[in-house]
């Protein structure tokens, strides 16, 4: 998935903004890698809590049937745009994507819409998820985890 | 979201810490933020009003060590406990991997814990949870005020599924962690993959 992605926002020449994958529980699946990475989780947390409270207004007004919204918060030069989507086998998804000093950024609202498109028509998430990952975990085991962030 | 990637053996996690407005969620996660090395943790990205309350969420990155060749990376949100953000609520519950309930002890509050585990119940259900299953760790907080009822009246209304518990001031740090941990050890414990596919 990681390099069919990486491939297809190179095609399009969306590899001059920063371009994030992720469900809507906020688990990122792909991240372009590209821009300032400052507090990336952080910033991530925040966009996905606003995508996902706006597309919850969008709903409110009962417009869901509509499947082309996009969230837009920018500038002529810097921004952010964010849209729901979702992979082939229908896992739920956002897509991100921030830009900055850029002279066009409405090419950048066609792109992501064809980033969406492509998830929608060839990538597929779903995992079998049947096996535990950990059994029995001791009461050690979690210390030392914890052991190694103490101030 | 729980997403564990074979290839960089980094497992992610999404906590959250639910119960009621003033209980003390966010004092949970303050206490871990500044007992955390700093390079560990993150900033505490705080969405709240001018007198401190939280508006939309609470959140924390957290960078635990290992576990097993893995690294664990914790996403800590709370909730905003006033009664009309419920939709706010409902949001952040998506993908959770594990709660830390914290309920207020003191006698005044109990009808508002009552609220917010019986809210909790029905968001998850929209969630699609099944919430008898979700890991859950009940934590008995503000101990030390006088007004505090007995453990086993919080037992009795509100530990429905028999859950861990927990005893704490979270103002003084105490059962912070404790909470934090056992709940760890659920979480990771419940952690479902299809180890082929890598
Ligand atoms: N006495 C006492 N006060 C606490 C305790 N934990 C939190 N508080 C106080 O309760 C108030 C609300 O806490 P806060 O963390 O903002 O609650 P939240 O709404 O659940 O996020 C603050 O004034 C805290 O200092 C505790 O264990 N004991
Ligand atoms: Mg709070």
């Amino acid at each position: 998935m990681e390099n069919m992605l990486k491939n297809y926002i190179v095609q399009i020449g969306a590899d001059k903004a920063q371009v994030v994958l992720c469900k809507r529980d906020g688990s990122i699946l792909f991240d372009s890698h590209y821009g300032k990475r400052d507090h990336f989780l952080e910033v991530m947390a925040l966009i996905i809590g606003s995508v996902s409270a706006t597309e919850q207004i969008a709903k409110t007004m009962s417009v869901e049937k509509d499947s082309d919204f996009m969230m837009s918060f920018a500038n002529s030069s810097h921004g952010i745009f964010a849209m729901p989507t979702a992979s082939s086998d229908n896992i739920e998804l956002y897509v991100i994507l921030m830009f900055e000093n850029e002279l066009n950024p409405a090419q950048f609202k066609i792109k992501i819409r064809k980033i969406c498109q492509y998830l929608l028509e060839n990538i597929k998430l779903k995992e079998n998820k049947k096996n535990l990952l950990f059994e029995n975990i001791t009461d050690d085991e979690i210390e030392r985890m914890f052991e190694g962030c103490k101030v | 979201m729980s997403f564990v990637n074979y290839n960089k053996k980094e497992i992610n996690c999404k906590i959250v810490y639910y119960g009621p407005g003033l209980g003390g969620k966010t004092t949970n996660i303050q206490y871990i933020f500044q007992k955390t090395a700093g390079d560990r943790r993150g900033k505490i990205v705080s969405l709240d009003s001018d007198n401190e309350r939280t508006l939309f969420f609470d959140f924390l990155p957290l960078d635990l060590g290992e576990i097993r060749g893995f690294k664990t990376r914790f996403h800590l949100y709370t909730v905003p406990g006033q009664v009309f953000y419920e939709a706010s609520r409902k949001l952040i519950l998506r993908g959770v991997d594990g709660i830390i309930f914290v309920a207020d002890s003191q006698m005044e509050k109990m009808e508002s814990n009552i609220e917010s585990f019986e809210g909790m119940l029905s968001n998850l259900k929209e969630q699609g949870y099944d919430p008898s299953t979700v890991p859950l760790i009940m934590q008995w907080n503000k101990r030390d005020l006088p007004n505090a009822v007995s453990i086993e009246e919080l037992n009795q209304k509100l530990n429905r599924f028999s859950s861990p518990t927990q005893e704490a001031v979270a103002v003084r740090g105490d059962g912070v962690f404790e909470s934090l941990k056992s709940l760890s050890k659920i979480v990771l414990m419940n952690l479902r993959t299809n180890l082929s596919s890598n």
